[in-house]
């Protein structure tokens, strides 16, 4: 575990230096702070454990249902024969 | 009628009615030799090309060609092709025929002028469309495909009512850009659910996983996209698609995070996928419309590979949910691969496809000054990445070993997949040979240093996001709710107000009357016998003295029957009347 937030870590800063390095051509900057070196590496991590804790929390709270769901509840062929 | 005016759906309407004609061994290959055919014919057309055939009062133009309308009708021909590849080993002509009927109403659509000729073949495109899901022959898919035909019955009813509306008012049935008004929205209604939008996209992620392995291939590519088209066509520039869009894209990945089921996992992000299309189209700028276009280009390819990469494994191992596959890494490498081409397409990895057609959508978000919207569709992408790349291919091909033995896969199957992954590596190369395809002229460079480094910083870190959380990820043995239950669900309540209580009605009525007739028969053989009861039963009512009788006593004719002596006595004193007359008139002599 130590050693992925160590290669995260070191990511960062080699795409912080890169963007660096790029900086003044950036492409795109229509929301105040994309233009920061690093910026989509920080983003990337933070959306990608947003829309996962997201996801789990609804189908655990609301939407997962098991897998008969639907065949549990349909009537007529098996109950008016 | 020359070769120019010839509409390419046709060819394929021609192709599947001859295609029963031929022996059953060389359909496969006539099968292609449509699909190559079709591609020849478009690659003559140019735009301006037209045709107009006069009908009753009406000019319709089932054929009528500009850039956008091309470059959609490439790809369509091209994906028949390779899926044609793919289903090469079939000898199911009833999936062959649908699927190129399938194919041509998706070009027939893309190239009416029409709204008359555009309605006809949106309706063939959803007949040949739900026999590839039939053809599996399973009770699910026969369910599914059946909500699948109830859903877009719907929406061509929309469609169907929107295009008189519009005639009647405006007296032109041409389709062009639409404005407002009940008949463009009731068009937009129609439209809409062809192309998956929340929450009339049920149909989508319900059937698409059901169909056939060859069959979700076809629909994975057509449906949707000739629905983009609609919308870019009728509908540029209509801000409430930028949000439906930007919802779609995140929807549909929420939902793929939460499927066991690979192939649903891939419909889910189609709908994500159409999402960014649709927001370009509301975007409505030049870029935003050459974006939308390039990523349906791009997404009907990718997406068609990686139908194809799980369309192998559940051919190879008939398993398709994350619970039950894993460890096929070493028995299925070339799959994994080519599979990987394709999600690596979709997640917008420099030199893949999918890298500058997403780009162009987000850019012209930005260029439009819609930041917020560039932002969420990063989000989705980040999104697009973590399942796609990551999620479906972690677990079904590494994660825990179930000991599969994955039967041999033909190899045609094969060699779709290295084709199409080829066209996804050629065009992320060199996107030129697509720009010059698109609607409008390109100016826009994918290939610059930052935006570069963007793509893999969003790679790395969305990995690591994976990475940390991937014991959240594994899939679970469950469904997910979703729109569909608003039609699933209270189909017991349906079933029971529609068909069991009407049945239960006619039933009591079909009782009464067997009970009435037994009556009056009951009746007219004794009337006496009810007449005692009802004698009876009135003084018992009133003086309660006699007992009361359920039944008249049986009928018995002896009862009623006048006695033979009764009967002498009659006859003997009929005798003596006479006798004492006579006595009278003649006297005792």
């Amino acid at each position: 575990m130590k050693r992925i937030w160590l290669f995260g870590g070191a990511m960062l800063v080699i795409f912080i230096i890169a963007g660096l390095l790029l900086h003044g051509e950036s492409a795109h900057g229509a929301l105040p702070g994309t233009d920061l070196p690093g910026f989509y590496a920080v983003f990337g991590f933070i959306a990608s454990v947003v829309i996962i804790a997201v996801a789990r929390g609804l189908g655990r709270l609301w939407l997962e249902r098991k897998e008969s769901y639907y065949q549990d509840h349909r009537d007529g062929d098996n109950d008016h024969k | 009628m020359t070769i120019n005016s010839l509409p390419p759906a046709l060819v394929f309407v021609a192709g599947a009615v001859l295609l029963l004609l031929l022996p059953r061994r060389v359909r496969s290959t006539w099968f292609l030799i449509t699909a190559l055919a079709a591609f020849a014919l478009l690659f003559r057309l140019q735009a301006g090309d037209s045709l107009t055939v006069p009908f009753l009062d009406h000019q319709l133009m089932p054929l009528r060609v500009d850039r956008l309308s091309l470059a959609f009708g490439y790809v369509f021909a091209i994906m028949a092709f390779l899926g044609g590849i793919y289903g090469f080993h079939l000898k199911d002509s009833g999936q062959q025929v649908a699927a190129l009927l399938y194919a041509g109403g998706a070009l027939g659509v893309v190239f009416a002028g029409d709204l008359f000729s555009l309605f006809v073949f949106w309706e063939i495109m959803t007949a040949g469309s739900v026999w590839l899901i039939w053809a599996r022959r399973t009770p699910q898919s026969l369910g599914a495909g059946m909500r699948y035909l109830i859903m877009h019955l719907f929406g061509s009813a929309a469609l169907l009512a929107g295009i008189m509306l519009q005639y009647s008012g405006t007296g032109s049935i041409a389709f062009n850009h639409l404005e407002g008004g009940t008949a463009s929205y009731l068009i937009l209604l129609g439209f809409a659910v062809n192309a998956a939008i929340p929450p009339l996209h049920a149909w989508l992620s319900d059937a698409y996983p059901e169909g056939t392995v060859t069959g979700s291939v076809f629909l994975s590519a057509f449906t949707t996209k000739v629905a983009v088209y609609t919308l870019a066509r009728g509908f540029a520039g209509m801000e409430v698609l930028i949000w439906a869009g930007v919802m779609m894209a995140i929807y549909g990945v929420i939902f793929a995070l939460l499927e066991n089921d690979i192939r649903r996992l891939l419909a889910y992000e189609i709908i994500s996928q159409v999402g960014y299309m649709v927001a370009a189209i509301g975007l409505g700028t030049e870029m935003a419309i050459n974006g939308a276009t390039a990523h349906a280009f791009a997404h009907v390819l990718y997406k068609g590979l990686l139908f194809m990469g799980c369309g192998t494994v559940l051919y190879a191992t008939g398993r398709s949910k994350l619970t039950e596959l894993g460890g096929l890494a070493r028995a299925m490498p070339l799959a994994l691969g080519l599979y990987m081409v394709g999600a690596l397409s979709i997640s917008g990895v420099p030199l893949l496809s999918g890298f500058f057609s997403k780009s162009m959508v987000v850019s012209a978000a930005q260029a439009s000054n819609a930041g917020l919207v560039a932002l969420l569709l990063n989000v989705a992408s980040v999104g697009t990445f973590v399942l796609a790349g990551l999620r479906l291919p972690y677990f079904t091909w590494f994660g825990p070993d179930r000991g599969l033995k994955p039967a041999a896969v033909p190899k045609n199957m094969y060699l779709a997949m290295a084709l199409t992954a080829a066209i996804c590596l050629a065009i992320g190369v060199y996107p030129a040979l697509l720009y010059n395809l698109l609607p409008f002229a390109v100016d826009y460079q994918p290939y610059t240093a930052p935006h570069v480094l963007e793509a893999l910083e969003f790679v790395v870190f969305a990995g690591l996001g994976f990475w940390l959380l991937k014991g959240k990820l594994g899939g679970r043995a469950t469904i997910t709710l979703d729109t569909d239950w608003f039609y699933r669900r209270p189909a017991r309540l349906a079933y029971r107000v529609f068909v069991v209580a009407i049945s239960l009605a006619f039933a009591a009525a079909d009782r009464l009357t067997v009970r009435l007739a037994r009556f009056v028969v009951k009746f007219s053989d004794n009337p006496y016998g009810y007449i005692i009861m009802a004698q009876r039963f009135a003084t018992h009512a009133f003086f309660g003295n006699t007992r009361l009788i359920r039944e008249p006593s049986y009928f018995k004719p002896s009862r009623y029957r006048i006695t033979l002596g009764v009967m002498v006595l009659l006859v003997l004193l009929v005798f003596i009347v006479l006798f004492i007359v006579q006595i009278y008139h003649v006297g005792l002599r």
